[in-house]
């Protein structure tokens, strides 16, 4: 018994060094100076008690930059990892160039973001090929140019956001179908099952997990989004591109205000972490295909 | 009955074919301006076939100061962080994913609040850390701190926690130690998740941009992505040299996708065999 | 008693020795942008020059990117590991210099004050924290080509608001093959060095003289955004890096820019057909062709170990000829150093005299501990009227409203 305690805790070593040597110390360092008003250039600090945390429910960018970073999340989780899902299952099955798409797929994870906040800055300029597409079949576009109207900024960069990341996850969910014994497939065949049928009971359970993973650590990143805005809009047109990360930056590093940044952040946790909490359960966490 | 399967599956190939095109063409725009004389930051229909074939910006690129030295930073930097992620998530991964201990919870939690936290506000602290060991403009600096990743632990966890515990259980009836387990029973079921931690972890630190560029301050320790910023003037892209070194840039990481795309897929017979 | 003062003359010998040593061999840490291919082997030779006439210095060259540098900064001066010598670009110099964190260098800087220009940046008060090395300011570029074509002399590019307006509007009509003006979109930190040229040009003030409260909704600040409205109406709005690549395709008859933009025309794109003129005035008769006061700065870490071999560092790199070589390297800029306009080099480059003529009337906004948040309710202000949510008077009432909070 007390062994294989010493295994484990030299399995777990390598998270526990990690932790308490780089991430501990700015961990809590950081939750300190979320009750602090900080200016990180001089380095002047007092404690103001949970001050920041009541300024930010007044501040009116604080409640923009959550409701247009829950409306990014909220619209683009759905339709990633459901591209992905069936991008997987479908580059899974014995198809020609099976290995070509796969890869394919795979691409634009690879394709390094000045390159692609480029192109789609074309895609989406006044007179680019989305208008052009849109003046085909007769559909409205704005003024402005697609990143450059409050109404359509947030959205555009959201469909790069789902072309983007939908590779990854698929690649996420093919490891996962790999763990299906083909036994389970071979034995729904023989009783008849359609391709519902199969996917319900035999792919879905086993995708569970990964499928937990896929949309926990998209709800992370997502929630989290930073570069595009930082390299598309910078937040703007009047804050419709203004995230909960990028309002964390500004008010970091630019107004030097670290304290409120962290308290900014602070919330920003919580948020990810409730909602993380609730798709645990929905999940259900430690379950196991056996259960 | 066979005839409309058929042309659903020829249908089928086709969407699969448009998504690709879609998801390739960047990439391909990238690669093919490389090659133009006067690549632009505009992109027309015209572009898609390069004007002025030349080898010109890659000649630039590589000969503009130490970029050789640059690219073995990256190359050295992500492959040790590679290889320390696919040891170390997978025993972190397993202790959580198969055993039980105290502070679990709490230790996991850790874990997920390493991901949710905005890097921006843990930059200062991190940086006095590694100015404190002595790490500032090392490899060190560069290495250590990824050497585990959280989403990598967090990965296998959820990967070894679909598995059956069957094998395991056989294992450790016929007296195999734990390392045994997880090293030669474990760790080859892994291999599809491993191949996609593999991929990412590297992806990730290849293209990874703000923290080697504060870590560091010397040219013998830049990486490429730094380098790669910093053939940017004042307010101007030199486009042609930036796409020729970002599609050199590319390269490793395709090279590195097709060797663990192939794992992912051999997992299944590995794992089929075993059953 | 004897032992004593053995060991005390040994502790002083040692200390001196030390101290001697220390002196003898000196290394500077100098963080710097110049680092595309066409400048930074200047920078090297001159500091390769320094080092010489300075066998005791050596400098230690980091290099800093222009669209993260500022983190890099930031986070160095957090944790106290900022560089002996560093640059900074003229809307960094006050705050920077506001935070406490750079050198006071007044009593070096009065000494040459007179053979420099552009200190305001770095001036708060009577106290002065940088020195200026390179000089720079936006001009108005037009399209000669699409003049022509939408009917305009060509060869006389606009003078006043209403004649620029006029043009604007005739080359906008030839969209969507070429848009009037370029206008940049709201990119944070940049919008309001856009705007801010009008206000100034028709005598209107960010803040009054003593700044107890905001002047911005003066009859000449709402005017000045009214017509910057009407602007940005009369042709296209995209990012600054996309407006300069627009007008370098002939698909923008005007855009205001700096020096890379000529650099990048000349070299890359011999077949637009362009020229440069200073920003036009309200009338022809009143105002001023105002534009933005751009350039860059040398300051010192106030926790420099070797301020003086730091100065030492700056007077070699401010010096006329020395940063003449800078300027020719990234072919835009002049130096601070007065007189340098009289050099050959500026003599034989037509455009640059435009510049140069521009620079007369280059502003900047005015040194305040809280511009980062002014900047930031202009910018609002400005986009608020751009996208038609305000009209210019409500926009800057509300503005000065906000201003004057924080002023208090």
């Amino acid at each position: 018994m007390k062994l294989k305690q010493k295994t484990t805790i030299l399995f777990l070593s390598p998270w526990i060094l990690t932790l308490l040597i780089f991430w501990l110390f700015p961990l809590v360092y950081s939750l300190i100076l979320s009750f602090s008003e900080y200016n990180v250039l001089s380095g002047e600090s007092h404690f103001v008690g949970i001050s920041n945390y009541l300024e930010l429910l007044k501040d009116g960018d604080f409640w923009t930059a959550l409701k247009n970073t829950s409306f990014f999340v909220v619209g683009t989780i759905p339709f990633t990892t459901i591209f992905a899902l069936i991008l997987a299952i479908l580059v899974n099955q014995n198809i020609p160039l099976r290995g070509l798409f796969r890869a394919g797929f795979f691409v634009p994870s690879i394709t390094s973001m000045v390159v692609i906040a480029l192109i789609f800055m074309n895609l989406y300029a006044k007179e680019g090929y989305l208008t052009f597409l849109c003046n085909l079949v007769g559909a409205p576009t704005p003024e402005k140019g697609w990143l450059f109207s409050t109404k359509t900024a947030l959205p555009s960069i959201m469909l790069m956001d789902v072309w983007m990341s939908t590779g990854f996850y698929m690649l996420l969910f093919l490891a996962a179908l790999q763990s299906i014994p083909l036994e389970l497939y071979q034995i729904s065949d023989t009783l008849g099952a359609n391709w519902w049928q199969k996917f319900r009971h035999v792919t879905l359970p086993y995708l569970r997990p990964m499928s937990l993973f896929v949309i926990l650590i998209n709800t992370i990143k997502s929630f989290q989004i930073f570069v595009e805005i930082f390299v598309m809009t910078k937040g703007g047109p009047l804050n419709s591109t203004l995230t909960m990360v990028y309002m964390v930056y500004e008010t970091g590093l630019h107004k030097f205000r670290m304290g409120y940044a962290s308290a900014a952040a602070y919330v920003l946790f919580l948020v990810i972490l409730v909602l993380s909490l609730i798709q645990l359960k929905l999940f259900g966490y430690g379950r196991t295909v056996e259960d | 009955m066979a005839r409309s399967s058929s042309t659903k599956r020829i249908l089928l190939f086709l969407i699969l074919v448009f998504v690709l095109i879609g998801m390739l063409f960047p990439m391909y725009w990238m690669i093919a301006s490389s090659f133009s004389s006067e690549a632009s930051s505009i992109l027309e229909i015209s572009d898609l076939l390069p004007k002025g074939l030349t080898l010109r910006n890659y000649i630039d690129v590589w000969s503009y100061g130490p970029f050789p030295r640059f690219f073995f930073n990256s190359l050295f930097v992500a492959s040790m962080i590679t290889l320390g992620n696919i040891i170390f998530c997978l025993m972190v991964g397993y202790a959580f994913a198969r055993k039980t201990f105290r502070f679990k919870n709490v230790l996991f939690l850790s874990v997920i609040m390493v991901l949710m936290i905005p890097v921006h506000i843990l930059i200062v602290p991190l940086f006095l850390i590694i100015k404190n060991l002595g790490w500032y403009d090392s490899y060190f600096a560069l290495i250590v701190p990824w050497l585990v990743s959280p989403l990598g632990i967090f990965l296998m966890r959820q990967y070894i926690q679909s598995l059956p515990r069957d094998l395991e259980n056989q294992a450790r009836i016929d007296g195999a130690g734990e390392f045994r387990i997880l090293f030669q029973i474990v760790a080859p079921l892994c291999k599809p998740a491993l191949a996609v931690l593999a991929i990412q972890v590297f992806l990730v630190n290849w293209n990874s941009f703000l923290f080697p560029f504060i870590l560091t301050s010397s040219e013998k320790m830049r990486t490429l992505p730094v380098a790669l910023a910093l053939f940017q003037g004042y307010q101007t892209i030199d486009w042609p040299h930036l796409l020729a070194a970002s599609s050199l840039s590319a390269l490793p990481v395709i090279i590195v996708f097709l060797f663990f795309q192939r794992q992912i897929i051999s997992g299944l017979t590995a794992g089929a065999i075993k059953r | 008693m004897k032992v004593l003062k053995v060991f005390l003359i040994s502790v002083l010998f040692i200390l001196f020795t030390c101290e001697k040593k220390q002196d003898e061999f000196v290394t500077l840490s100098w963080w710097q942008f110049w680092t595309n291919p066409e400048v930074k082997p200047t920078i090297l030779e001159l500091i390769k020059q320094f080092e010489k006439e300075n066998p005791n210095i050596k400098v230690n060259l980091t290099d800093l990117t222009w669209s993260d540098g500022h983190e890099k900064i930031v986070v160095a001066f957090g944790s106290g590991t900022a560089p002996d010598v560093l640059e900074l670009g003229s809307d960094w110099v006050p705050e920077f210099s506001y935070q406490d964190v750079l050198l006071n260098v007044t009593l070096e800087a009065e000494k040459i004050k007179n053979e420099f220009l552009m200190w305001e940046p770095a001036t708060i008060g009577e106290e002065i924290f940088g020195f200026p090395w390179i000089l720079d300011t936006r001009v108005l570029f037009y399209n000669k080509g699409l003049m022509e074509k939408a009917g305009l002399d060509p060869n006389k590019p606009p003078k006043t608001w209403d004649e620029f307006l006029h043009c604007c509007n005739a080359i906008n009509r030839l969209k969507p093959d070429a848009y009037g003006f370029g206008a940049n979109s709201a990119e944070r930190h940049r919008l309001y060095k856009k705007f801010l040229p009008f206000l100034w040009a028709n005598e209107g003030r960010i803040l009054s003289d003593d700044q107890a409260e905001s002047e911005i909704n003066s009859r000449e600040g709402v005017q000045a955004l009214e017509f910057y409205r009407r602007l940005t109406q009369n042709g296209m709005v995209d990012t600054q890096a996309m407006l300069d690549e627009a007008f370098n395709h002939n698909k923008i008859g005007f855009v205001i820019s700096g020096g890379w933009l000529l650099n990048d025309l000349r070299k890359n794109h011999p077949e637009v057909n362009f020229g440069i003129c200073l920003m036009p005035k309200p009338e022809s008769d009143r105002g001023m062709p105002a534009s933005f006061a751009g350039g860059e700065f040398l300051v010192i870490n106030k926790k420099s170990e070797n301020p003086q071999e730091a100065l030492k560092l700056i007077k070699f790199l401010i010096h006329k000829n020395n940063c003449l070589k800078v300027c020719q390297a990234i072919g835009s800029g002049f130096p601070s150093a007065k007189g340098a306009e009289f050099d050959p080099y500026y003599r034989n480059e037509p455009y640059l005299s435009t510049f140069q003529e521009q620079l007369k009337y280059a502003i900047s906004p005015p040194p305040h501990p809280k511009w980062v948040y002014i900047e930031e309710i202009i910018e609002k202000a400005v986009e608020e009227v751009m996208y038609d949510k305000k009209s210019a008077r409500d926009a800057l009432d509300e503005a000065k409203s906000e201003i004057d909070k924080l002023l208090r």
